[in-house]
């Protein structure tokens, strides 16, 4: 009995359990050794080894992580995306967006992963909310995924299969995969005369009043045609206007470091909570791994294949390889299309050109997003 | 199911573009229109610094030299209406003076 009562913790470890810490274990070894996303793979990492972890009582109703769950990220209640996207309007400069505003249409291109993604998880048997939950995948955006996900897939009794977690992982994951999986697809879809098409830089000037009304512009516009995508688009922008109105540093500053770090550390953890043994460890979790790899796989080479009409109609101005960047997955695309483009012309900077579409990923996103959410539940009823 | 989704893939596409299609116009729009402002500013912008105030007082005229007379300043040194205005007001002053001068019989000089 005291025996018992010494190993209960051993006692009540299943091998779904152990397999799960093992996968936590694993998140923290890539955040820490390779530096995968390591803001939120380490709080995912530790959530779900101290989720797994038999009798501790931290998803029970009153426990730790159903508390962070319920303020933050449940039912109707978004506030840790919401806040994070707070953080990263504050953080955006879309000054190269600005300086060459045609580049914004390679953002919309580069959502195509998602569409084709939600057709291929429709095909593979998963509901249409779960199909939606799994294309925002392809977004490339963390809280965007985040967002529209634990919105579609609230909870078992709408969607049978757990795919918060599962898409959450995947999403963030791919994101720091951005620089193994974007470079082979880039080069597939372009010769190595297109690659090497030089790009120069020109520090052109952006009125101050350009860059405050920019964010007005997208919310307004984006609101009124995407209104679902409003919540995102919102705090977004009111966090770039922080920024870029000048009057309010301190906001911005808080914004821009401790509110998104605190929020970054809530959200981590509590997705980390959603990866239990039961609900992780199927088949359909293999498939929303691979859905969400198709999905980052197809926007690339829609952005790359966009980028190459638009190299056409500009007479070999634009080089194709920055449409890779319009998946959003901010700045890692962008320096991986400088880095592909460097391999072929070492002269070639063309990080600066590739951010103005992956700034642009993240309002397609947020937009596409905002579609998702309006028609799938209308239709799945 | 495939309709449903067929439809919203292909509405989100054509959304997303949409919209940031208005962005783009809409920007190109409005860096036209700020840039046209700031010329517009520009241009009526001060193209010279005003006149340093005379040393003497710009009364001195004499019967010999009257006002409508006296030699003026090229327009292309006074060409804002602050410098206009400094005129108007120097020959409002110089013309009641003379003829106060005038009414006080005081023409020796």
């Amino acid at each position: 009995m005291l025996v018992e009562e010494l190993f209960e913790g051993f006692i009540g470890l299943d091998w779904r359990d152990v397999v799960m810490m093992l996968v936590g274990g694993v998140l923290i070894y890539l955040a820490i050794k390779h530096k995968f996303e390591p803001l939120l793979l380490l709080p995912i990492g530790l959530g779900a080894m101290a989720t797994n972890l038999p009798l501790g009582g931290l998803t029970d109703e009153d426990g730790l992580f159903s508390v962070l769950k319920s303020a933050g990220l449940e039912g109707n209640n978004k506030l840790f995306p919401l806040l994070m996207f707070l953080g990263l309007g504050a953080l955006t400069d879309f000054t190269p967006l600005l300086q060459r505003p045609t580049t914004m249409l390679l953002g919309a291109a580069a959502q195509a992963g998602i569409f084709v993604s939600l057709m291929a998880a429709i095909a593979l048997d998963f509901s249409l909310r779960e199909s939606g939950s799994i294309a925002i995948i392809g977004s490339a955006d963390g809280p965007t995924t985040i967002f529209v996900a634990s919105q579609l897939c609230p909870d078992t009794d709408t969607c049978p299969n757990e795919v918060l977690g599962p898409v959450v992982v995947a999403a963030y994951s791919y994101m720091a995969m951005v620089p193994i999986i974007q470079p082979p697809i880039m080069k597939l879809l372009t010769t190595r005369a297109e690659r090497s098409i030089p790009m120069e830089y020109t520090d052109r000037p952006v009125p101050k009043l350009l860059k405050v009304l920019f964010p007005i512009l997208v919310l307004i516009v984006g609101g009124l045609l995407a209104p679902k995508a409003i919540p995102l688009l919102a705090m977004f922008m009111f966090g770039n206007l922080m920024r870029e109105s000048g009057v309010v540093d301190r906001l911005s500053n808080t914004a821009q470091n401790s509110l998104i770090n605190i929020v970054t550390i809530f959200l981590g953890l509590v997705i980390g909570s959603t990866m239990t043994g039961e609900s992780f460890l199927d088949l359909e979790t293999l498939k929303i791994l691979g859905l969400g790899l198709g999905a980052f796989i197809i926007g690339t080479a829609s952005g790359v294949l966009f980028g190459k009409v638009m190299m056409v109609l500009s007479g070999r101005k634009i080089n194709p390889l920055i449409g890779a960047a319009g998946v959003s997955a901010v700045p890692m695309a962008a320096r991986v299309v400088q880095r592909v483009g460097q391999s072929e012309r070492p002269d070639n900077f063309l990080i600066m050109h590739a951010m103005g579409p992956n700034v642009a990923g993240v309002i397609g996103s947020a937009l596409a997003g905002g579609v998702i959410l309006s028609r799938v539940p209308a239709l799945a009823g | 199911m495939y309709l449903d989704g067929l439809e919203i893939a292909g509405l989100g596409t054509g959304m997303v573009f949409l919209a940031l299609v208005v962005m783009l116009i809409s920007t190109l729009s409005l860096r036209l229109l700020i840039d046209r402002l700031d010329k517009v500013r520009a241009s009526s912008a001060p193209v010279a610094p005003p006149p340093a105030p005379p040393e003497e007082p710009p009364v001195a005229f004499s019967p010999a030299t009257p006002v409508e007379s006296a030699p003026s300043a090229p327009e292309s040194v006074i060409a804002t209406p602050k410098d206009k205005a400094a005129r108007a007001a120097a020959i409002a002053v110089a013309l009641y003076l003379t003829e106060e001068e005038e009414a006080e019989g005081r023409t020796d000089r």
